[in-house]
């Protein structure tokens, strides 16, 4: 039952696990009429779906499905599995095209992109909702003019056309501020930075120190019951009154430390030098006499 | 065979040598000098010192033996200090070793720990002053915090470049933690405030110990989840030692796994300073706001206990001098203020009262690391 309930959640946690890898995969870049761009494999230029894995870890799609059309098996196109090439490393992108032919290799599909105006990747399934999906218009594409996701003016991310292609990189052409610069820009002076990050230290520590005080006053009281409890289980026992004078002072609690670390560190199991009355005596044995090992001179007479 | 001879000796160190690799030596022969000599942070000056004179050999380029050549053995060792793998193993040794009840049985401690951690922020805005990026006066501000295996994780980060010379400032100034503290400490404290006697701590059980490392990862990794490899392998240590039930572990960690990296970020660290990337005038800043950043530390923690006493009642107050042992040098700040005071005490022992702020300089710098990795990371 337990091995059964263990395997059950292994299971869940993987699926999981799976499930969310496999969401943060895009559909980053699209070209319907590939005139003078990029190339496959046979250098030919056709269709291509740029699929991107937004995520910070591998991202196997072998199983995962590429569609023009929901429950068309004819316009779905599995992803095949156990070719190394599907695995999509972080942040990183791969290329689909799309000539219609199934025979080509593993990054051709059985679809065109001028077929229905609807693009959607969905998990090995095959079913539910699609992972990501785009739509948009076959008669406003022109040649070699791509769609893909960008951030518009208000930040937020939409699929439109791009100024230019971008297979296999970002669709952002212009360079981005490194973060901590616009950080720098925000608070030139450094004293922003400093005042937040010393009161989210401060606020570490003082919620550590709340903590561990409150459980301090629990502990000390529970180990004054204690004491209590054992002094009257002893019935008879005189009770001695704590008095100012008992608590240990810095030369006591020095002296004990001392002794403590001499007795941790400076004890041997086996001494260095060993003092005994037992007599030494080494058997004989003929295997060990030197005598018989030596090549005996020749007695001359 | 003339030519051969004359090939030879072109791939010597001989005829490679400049004088930057030769300054460069000598540092590293200081170095050595300092630890055996004066047993400045011997554990970590020596292969720092020793992997200086490796890292500044003159070599012909090409030959495939640099630290920073691809594929060769000593560039896979540093794999392990660019990638930021060696100090959160140092921080599961230094888990297993440290000892929290000082901290726990007195936490008010635990503040000071945080206040030394102006010495970080200070030395930010130095830096940024100076005309550092964020990213690089975050890596360099690290130093004041007093914890190599947190700058070296922070720089490999931030600013890669500067590594070498972050991690070898921070190293230096946790061992000259002795000689730079006392001044400050003197120069903030009357001779009153020297003389306060605190209580003794009292005995923490067993529970407390245990629960100490769970929900002080809890907290600190929800409140900075950037610093969770640092936190996580600090905390997990401590439990190892703590549960009762995991001696060997513990013993592992805080003995052979800390030793083999200590090892191995002090080769690789000190082999990093190549002269021709080192010996320059960002290098000479780096140093130069070190310093600083340690001196700002000491000042937040002394002044910090100082302000705290007013609100304390007599009987309660906290001896200033504990307040430099707020940065995370363990346990070289906590024996600066256990040296000071007993200069004017003979009597007055403040070492175990000042392991309590200097174990909470190693949670504090953890979780400054964590903010300014939160900020200021890609």
């Amino acid at each position: 039952m337990k091995k059964s309930l263990f395997l059950g959640l292994f299971l869940l946690l993987a699926a999981a696990g799976f499930a969310q890898n496999i969401r943060d995969v895009r559909i980053n870049e699209i070209l319907v009429k590939n005139v003078d761009n990029y190339e496959d494999d046979y250098g030919k230029r056709i269709g291509w779906i740029e699929l991107y894995n937004s995520g910070h870890a591998k991202v196997n799609l072998g199983g995962a499905y590429l569609t023009v059309k929901r429950g068309d098996k004819t316009l779905t196109y599995r992803i095949p599995k156990g070719d190394a090439r599907t695995v999509l490393g972080p942040q990183d992108y791969m290329i689909f095209f799309c000539d219609g032919s199934a025979t080509k290799g593993v990054f051709h599909t059985n679809f065109t992109l001028d077929q229905t105006g609807y693009i959607a990747l969905l998990d090995a399934s095959g079913k539910g909702t699609a992972i990501d999906s785009v739509m948009y218009n076959v008669a406003d594409q022109e040649p070699d003019i791509s769609m893909g996701r960008i951030e518009d003016a208000d930040g937020k991310i939409v699929f439109t056309k791009l100024k230019m292609t971008t297979p296999r990189a970002t669709n952002e052409l212009e360079e981005k501020v490194p973060h901590h610069e616009l950080f720098r820009q925000m608070d030139p002076s450094g004293v922003g930075m400093a005042i937040t990050a010393m009161s989210v230290v401060f606020t570490a520590l003082l919620c550590l120190y709340l903590i561990f005080r409150t459980l301090g006053k629990i502990s000390v009281g529970i180990a004054r019951r204690k004491e209590i409890r054992s002094k009257a289980s002893q019935g008879a026992a005189p009770a001695v009154a704590a008095r100012k004078g008992d608590a240990l002072t810095s030369d006591e609690i020095a002296a004990i430390g001392l002794a403590l670390y001499q007795y941790e560190n400076d004890l041997h199991d086996i001494e260095s030098t060993v003092l005994t009355f037992n007599r030494t005596a080494k058997a004989y044995s003929p295997w060990s006499s030197k005598i018989y090992g030596l090549r005996q001179l020749p007695n001359k007479k | 065979m003339g030519d051969n001879i004359r090939e030879f000796i072109g791939f010597t160190g001989f005829a490679n040598v400049t004088w930057g690799h030769l300054a460069m030596i000598l540092v590293g022969c200081f170095f050595i000098f300092l630890a055996i000599r004066f047993k400045f942070e011997p554990m970590l000056l020596v292969p720092i010192g020793f992997g200086i004179l490796v890292g500044n050999i003159p070599f012909y380029p090409g030959m495939e033996v640099g630290i920073y050549e691809d594929g060769t053995v000593l560039n896979y060792l540093y794999f392990g200090v660019v990638k930021g793998i060696y100090p959160p193993l140092i921080f599961l040794g230094i888990g297993a070793l440290t000892d929290f009840s000082a901290l726990i049985s007195n936490p008010k401690l635990m503040t000071v720990g945080a206040a030394a951690q102006l010495g970080i922020f200070g030395a930010y805005i130095i830096a940024l002053q100076l005309g550092y990026t964020a990213a690089e006066s975050g890596a360099i501000a690290i130093i004041g915090g007093a914890d190599g295996p947190t700058a070296i994780f922070l720089s490999s980060k931030l600013a890669p470049d500067m590594m070498g010379a972050i991690a070898i400032s921070a190293y230096s100034y946790m061992a000259l933690v002795p000689l730079i503290q006392p001044p400050v400490m003197r120069l903030l404290t009357t001779k009153k405030e020297r003389l306060i006697r605190m209580k003794p701590p009292r005995p923490v059980s067993q529970l407390e110990k245990i629960l100490f490392p769970i929900i002080g990862l809890l907290l600190t990794a929800f409140l900075v989840p950037s610093g969770l490899p640092l936190l996580g392998m600090l905390f997990l240590g401590n439990l190892l030692k703590e549960s009762g039930v995991t001696r060997r572990l513990a013993v592992t960690a805080g003995g052979p796994l800390i030793d083999i990296v200590t090892i191995l970020i002090g080769l690789t660290v000190g082999a990093s300073t190549q002269a021709t990337t080192f010996l320059t005038a960002k290098s000479l800043g780096i140093f130069f706001l070190g310093a600083i950043s340690f001196v700002i530390a000491t000042f937040g923690g002394v002044m910090y206990v100082k302000i705290l006493n007013l609100f304390l009642k007599p009987g309660n107050k906290i001896n200033p001098l504990i307040g430099n042992a707020g940065v995370s040098a363990v346990p070289a700040a906590a024996r600066v203020s256990q040296d000071v005071g007993i200069k004017y005490d003979r009597t007055n022992y403040l070492l175990m009262h000042a392991m309590g702020p200097n174990v909470a300089g190693v949670i504090g710098s953890a979780v400054a690391a964590g903010v300014l990795l939160g900020f200021l990371g890609s």
